[in-house]
């Protein structure tokens, strides 16, 4: 309820200060940004709010799993801009696995998401989680075998 | 099958060229087999078997049932309009692409086939009733016209396989002027004019521009075409002759006399060249290993070492003896040439390159490519395949692919345990 009121009061904030910026533009720029983060920050605030309140917890794992896995991805790309791309194939299937975890993960929470049953209906979670381990198995076998 | 034709057809390549060898001799008339002689006799005492005819015999011909009769033709007939029987310069060309040498003199006054026949060699034949002129050097015999000229034997050129040592006496010379293409690579200049001739009709004031001048002018010119076979064209008769053999010579302008021109020995050794006696070299082994192996892998991988060995021969009377060089090099060529590098000499006329295979991978030839003025083109090409590393044969466990390794190990065991628990 606190959020929701913050909208209001930016509003009354902005009308204040266009009255009084007719005179002072720095002033009102300064205030322009610190209003825009705000509201940066509120729409975070609430996504965040929104979120932690209405996704059931099944999701909130598979996004953590996400999370983690684009972190793994990013921080080998950084490596390899460090290091130099020399065993490349190493470097491909380091990547890519990291790549194909986050698409294979992805995957999974739209089909276990329970807002898209109407598009996977007859495929049950659990069906949805065995195929990604199945996929998984494969991945990580090819995996294996190109990282040299 | 095909293999034995390729054999019979590798023994046929060079059984033509040992020495000796039927030869077809075409003449104006029969006395020039009197005033040649000597030059005739030093053929036959060399193992030629020459047949004497006159170029418009009724009977002439080259073939016989699709197999050549002579490995040899000499034209000493400058003035025949017309070959006689079967012959015309087709035949003459077929015959050259069939291998068979050819030694052609001509003179001033020459028929139109001679001219023919020159330029499908790449030779022209400067037009009729001209001569070559020096004011300078010319005999003390000279009729008055300046055309029995000497030829300085530093105008020979510098290749003793065909022309043999160039320290011999001056050659006496008197014909019409040759002209040859400055691009053509198969075009050989083995004696030009000195730089004061030049070629027209002697009894004729100059009207235009002679077409040949000075050292542009050719006196003997030689092809040695594509497939080996050597054709000679002199524009003078009178130089192989007995007379210009035998006559002593002498700059009428304050030169030194010479008892005997050289000539003789010149015309002996041009003469042997292009009946392939000198100059005639092939592959006769090549080679190639591992180092440390003694056969040929099927494929090569990138990056091995290998070595590589030709052996080359060179004629000598009737034996292949080993040819000695210190410049002959190989090529491993895919497209271009990845290597390119001079071989080793290690005896007995076998040379050896050592070198790494390149870490690109394809289909390669080893190929040598030999070419030299007076010598066979000598050219060897053998077909290698060469394959990337084996997947079993790459570098394992890379310091610098560790946390590559690492990523994904944890990827895939996250993937396990959360299979893991699910089941629990």
């Amino acid at each position: 309820m606190l959020i929701s009121k913050v909208p209001e009061k930016t509003v009354a904030t902005r009308a204040d200060v266009g009255v009084q910026s007719n005179l002072q533009n720095l002033t009102y720029g300064r205030q322009k940004q610190f209003i825009d983060k705000m509201t940066a920050l509120t729409i975070v605030a609430k996504f965040w709010q929104e979120y932690a309140k209405n996704t059931p917890k099944k999701l909130k794992i598979i996004d953590a799993y996400l999370l983690y896995v684009f972190l793994t991805g990013v921080i080998e790309f950084v490596y390899c801009c460090l290091v130099g791309t020399f065993p490349f194939n190493s470097f491909l299937s380091g990547f890519i696995s990291s790549v194909s975890c986050f698409v294979l993960g992805v995957c999974l929470r739209l089909q276990v998401n329970p807002q898209n049953k109407n598009q996977f209906h007859g495929i049950s979670p659990e069906r949805g989680f065995a195929d990604f381990i199945f996929a998984h198995v494969i991945l990580h076998i090819v995996v294996m075998n190109f990282i040299g | 099958m095909r293999f034995i034709n390729k054999c019979l057809c590798f023994v046929a390549i060079f059984g033509a060229a040992n020495a000796g060898g039927p030869t077809l001799v075409l003449l104006d008339n029969l006395a020039i087999k009197e005033t040649h002689s000597i030059f005739f006799k030093i053929l036959q005492d060399s193992g030629y078997t020459l047949t004497f005819k006159l170029a418009d015999d009724a009977n002439l011909q080259l073939s016989k049932y699709g197999e050549y009769l002579y490995q040899h033709l000499i034209i000493f007939a400058p003035t025949v309009e017309e070959f006689g029987g079967i012959v015309c310069v087709e035949t003459i060309t077929d015959f050259i692409d069939g291998g068979g040498n050819v030694l052609v003199a001509g003179s001033p006054q020459y028929g139109d086939i001679l001219h023919e026949l020159a330029s499908e060699c790449g030779i022209e034949i400067d037009e009729e009733d001209s001569a070559v002129i020096d004011h300078l050097n010319y005999d003390v015999s000279d009729n008055g016209y300046h055309t029995k000229i000497v030829a300085d034997s530093v105008n020979l050129i510098d290749a003793p396989a065909i022309v043999g040592n160039k320290n011999v006496s001056p050659l006496l010379y008197q014909g019409t002027g040759l002209i040859a293409d400055t691009e053509n690579p198969l075009i050989l200049r083995l004696l030009t004019a000195s730089s004061s001739a030049y070629s027209y009709i002697p009894q004729s004031p100059i009207r235009y521009y002679p077409h040949a001048v000075g050292k542009s002018t050719l006196l003997i010119a030689a092809l040695q075409a594509r497939n080996n076979a050597r054709v000679v064209f002199s524009g003078s008769l009178y130089f192989f002759s007995d007379e210009a053999f035998t006559s002593p010579i002498q700059k009428a302008q304050g030169g030194q006399k010479y008892e005997k021109s050289g000539n003789e020995a010149v015309a002996t050794m041009i003469a042997r060249w292009v009946f392939k006696e000198n100059g005639v070299i092939r592959v006769s082994a090549v080679h190639h290993h591992r180092v440390g192996e003694s056969e040929p892998p099927a494929a090569y991988t990138i990056m091995d070492d290998v070595v590589y060995s030709i052996d080359v021969q060179k004629l000598a009377g009737d034996k292949w003896v080993p040819y000695e060089t210190n410049d002959l090099q190989l090529e491993f060529v895919r497209i271009d040439p990845f290597i390119r590098m001079t071989m080793k000499p290690v005896g007995n006329g076998r040379y050896e390159a050592r070198f790494k295979i390149p870490d690109v991978y394809g289909v390669y030839q080893f190929k040598v490519d030999y070419t030299r003025i007076g010598l066979t083109h000598l050219y060897s090409t053998t077909q290698v395949s060469v394959r990337p590393l084996q997947h079993t044969q790459y570098e394992r466990f890379i310091p610098s692919a560790f946390p590559y390794y690492e990523n994904s190990r944890v990827l895939s065991q996250t993937c396990q345990s959360s299979a893991f628990m699910l089941h629990i």
